[in-house]
């Protein structure tokens, strides 16, 4: 009766501890973090539109307008600043880097950090290859992820001419009149998941969304947070398991005495002591080859820095 | 039941042994003398059941005899197993001199050479190193508890023939081609020999522990003497209760044990050994009842007896720890907790 009491309240014990922990897991996930830097769309799109640094449409600037009209409207559409780069050829030397670099800059520069938008670096500047690259800013990052920036790329890649190719008007207007479509297809904002960590930030920020709301703070999301605690949990847990279960074993019974002490060399008398050969054989097996993978590579790109929280998608054309 | 006391004869007071000088000292006028000195004046009353041997009352509840203390006068309680004890009014050695007659006059002892403070000092630095015992098995309290006690032992010296026989294996393994070969030599292994373990003790006392017993041997025979009633003074001391016949078992699987490990050492040179027989045959057992010396405490913890037991000629200790499990789950549960919270903290849970 004794024990089985004690049993309940071991149990009941373990009960109200999963339940303080859990408890404190919550507070420490969803009610710790820092200042929220993420800046909301002003639903307007003055700002939107086309940079045409290379004078491509120095020739039409009717056709540039209709393509800015289009682009303003995809920024209303999908509450977000939407700018297209035609780079010149003085960035025909940028590295790839240093065009993340131009871009997310441009980027901050035009808009300002942490609002929800992105800028299509359309790579006209002769580089080969050429770059393109779409860096994504606040909840961009959550919406246009990597795989639905390449499926973008993929798509517009029809309506580029290649990297050695005359670049004309034409492939422009195709490019643009595609890609602002793509954009507002994919433009979901309740399907928000996951969060974005842009560690190359001037101050590293996470962006995640929560409750329909957008954050870019330099706190964890908090389902990061949950994970760590979790782990952290059972992590201690493991360990002192561990303590204790060696700390138990430590307070058992030592072994007892060896009774070879008691039998002495001179109290023993061998009457035989004998190794007979008996027999020998020899066993064959035959070996099993097999052949291994080859290996693997995987090189890191250099680093760069910029303000806000951008995230890029590049393409080589 | 008559019981006997060893009077200093210079002053009549009563004579303790000294573990330290092997000898009975009179506290009152400083007097010392040997085990033969004493056995010489005590003549009469040593290894002889007296003749004025008062019962008091006969079997009382079976297995409990009362003595009269020669000191005081006061009547004495003891179980069946006890020899020698201390009077409860007067706290002087007595010994039981009745029960030491006949089959149960033991034919060797060791005296005690660990003194009580040297005890004491053992039991104190074996606690020491154990953080999670209950506090008041470390208190004054429970290290009076601490008992001098000659418990009776059957040492046994066992002839035996050995027979072991075994296949010993031995292989080369090497590479041809696109085979593995394996080269396998058997050899045919046989160990006889003619064995004498001597001395494997057995305890004859039923209420410790055997496992606690063998763990604290072993004890060197080298001070074994024929027994004397003066060794006991200022002790307590148990008769058997298992005879060499019951204890015999456990003295054939230790004395076999003993040969198997020796056996065992001179086969080598073997990649594997396949034991085909082994036969280890008691032909033939000495026995020597005996008393050795063990300091001795008991301690009582949520339900369960703790055993401890110190060699009181060798020092060498045994025993179980008591543990007090709430004491290191909290301590455990401190430390898993420190380094979960370092885990968050780092992890960058909080900020």
């Amino acid at each position: 009766m004794k024990k089985s009491n004690n049993g309940l309240k071991i149990f009941f014990g373990i009960i109200v501890g999963i339940f303080l922990l859990g408890f404190l897991d919550y507070f420490m996930s969803f009610h710790t973090s820092a200042p929220n830097r993420y800046v909301p769309y002003g639903e307007s799109s003055s700002q939107s539109g086309i940079i045409d640094e290379n004078g491509l449409f120095d020739n039409d600037p009717q056709a540039l307008s209709e393509l800015v009209k289009r682009v303003k409207q995809c920024s209303a559409n999908t509450h977000m600043n939407i700018l297209i780069y035609l780079p010149s050829s003085s960035r025909k030397n940028y590295s790839d880097d240093d065009t993340r670099d131009f871009t997310a800059n441009k980027y901050n520069e035009i808009f300002g950090e942490n609002t929800d938008g992105l800028l299509y670096y359309i790579d006209i500047s002769g580089k080969s290859p050429a770059y393109d690259d779409i860096a994504k800013s606040a909840g961009a990052n959550l919406i246009y992820t990597e795989d639905v920036c390449q499926s973008i790329f993929y798509s517009l890649d029809q309506f580029l001419p290649p990297s050695y190719g005359p670049v004309s008007t034409e492939h422009i207007i195709n490019t643009v009149n595609n890609f602002c479509p793509l954009v507002e297809s994919y433009y979901d904002p309740d399907n928000m998941s996951g969060s974005y960590y842009d560690s190359t930030a001037d101050t590293p920020v996470y962006v995640y969304s929560k409750g329909g709301k957008t954050y870019v703070t330099t706190s964890k999301p908090p389902a990061t947070k949950l994970f760590i605690c979790i782990i952290a949990e059972l992590i201690g847990g493991l360990i002192t398991l561990i303590m204790y279960l060696i700390s138990k074993h430590n307070y058992k019974f030592k072994s007892k005495t060896n009774p070879g002490i008691y039998l002495s060399d001179r109290d023993v008398r061998f009457i035989e002591k004998s190794d007979t050969f008996l027999r020998s054989y020899v066993t064959k097996h035959r070996i099993q080859s097999s052949s291994g993978g080859g290996g693997g590579y995987r090189g890191g790109g250099g680093g760069h820095s910029h303000g806000g929280s951008i995230g890029h998608s590049g393409h080589h054309r | 039941m008559e019981s006997v006391e060893y009077k200093c004869p210079n002053c009549n007071a009563d004579l303790k042994f000294s573990p330290s000088t092997q000898r009975l000292d009179c506290e009152y006028c400083l007097s010392s003398f040997s085990i033969d000195e004493i056995k010489r004046v005590c003549a009469s009353t040593e290894n002889s059941i007296p003749q004025e041997a008062v019962q008091l009352k006969e079997d009382f509840a079976n297995h409990t005899h009362l003595y009269r203390c020669k000191s005081c006068g006061a009547e004495i309680m003891a179980d069946d197993q006890q020899t020698a004890t201390f009077c409860y009014y007067c706290h002087n050695p007595v010994i039981l001199a009745g029960k030491m007659g006949g089959e149960f006059k033991p034919d060797k002892v060791i005296g005690f050479k660990l003194t009580r403070e040297n005890a004491v000092d053992c039991f104190k630095k074996w606690v020491g190193k154990r953080w999670f015992v209950p506090k008041d098995f470390k208190s004054q309290q429970q290290i009076e508890k601490l008992t001098g006690l000659y418990v009776p032992f059957w040492l046994a010296d066992c002839h035996l023939d050995v027979d072991v026989r075994a296949i010993g294996k031995n292989t080369r393994h090497w590479t041809s081609g696109n085979y593995s070969y394996t080269e396998t030599k058997e050899y045919r292994v046989i160990r006889r020999a003619n064995m004498v373990t001597r001395g494997i003790p057995a305890d004859g006392e039923t209420k410790i522990e055997d496992l606690l017993m063998e763990s604290i041997e072993p004890y060197d025979y080298r001070e074994l003497q024929d027994f004397s009633m003066s060794y006991l003074s200022g002790f307590f001391a148990d008769k058997y209760d298992v005879d060499k016949s019951a204890v015999f078992p456990r003295i054939r699987v230790r004395s076999s044990q003993a040969c198997n490990a020796l056996v065992r050492s001179t086969i080598s040179g073997y990649s594997s050994l396949i034991p085909s027989s082994e036969t280890y045959t008691v032909t033939n057992t000495d026995w020597c009842y005996t008393l050795l010396p063990v300091w001795f405490m008991s301690y009582k913890y949520k339900d369960r007896i703790y055993e401890f037991a110190i060699n009181g000629q060798t020092g060498k200790l045994a025993g179980t720890p008591p543990l007090s499990k709430g004491r290191l789950a909290a301590v455990c549960g401190c430390i898993g907790a420190a380094v979960s919270a370092l885990i968050i903290l780092f992890g960058g849970v909080l900020f």
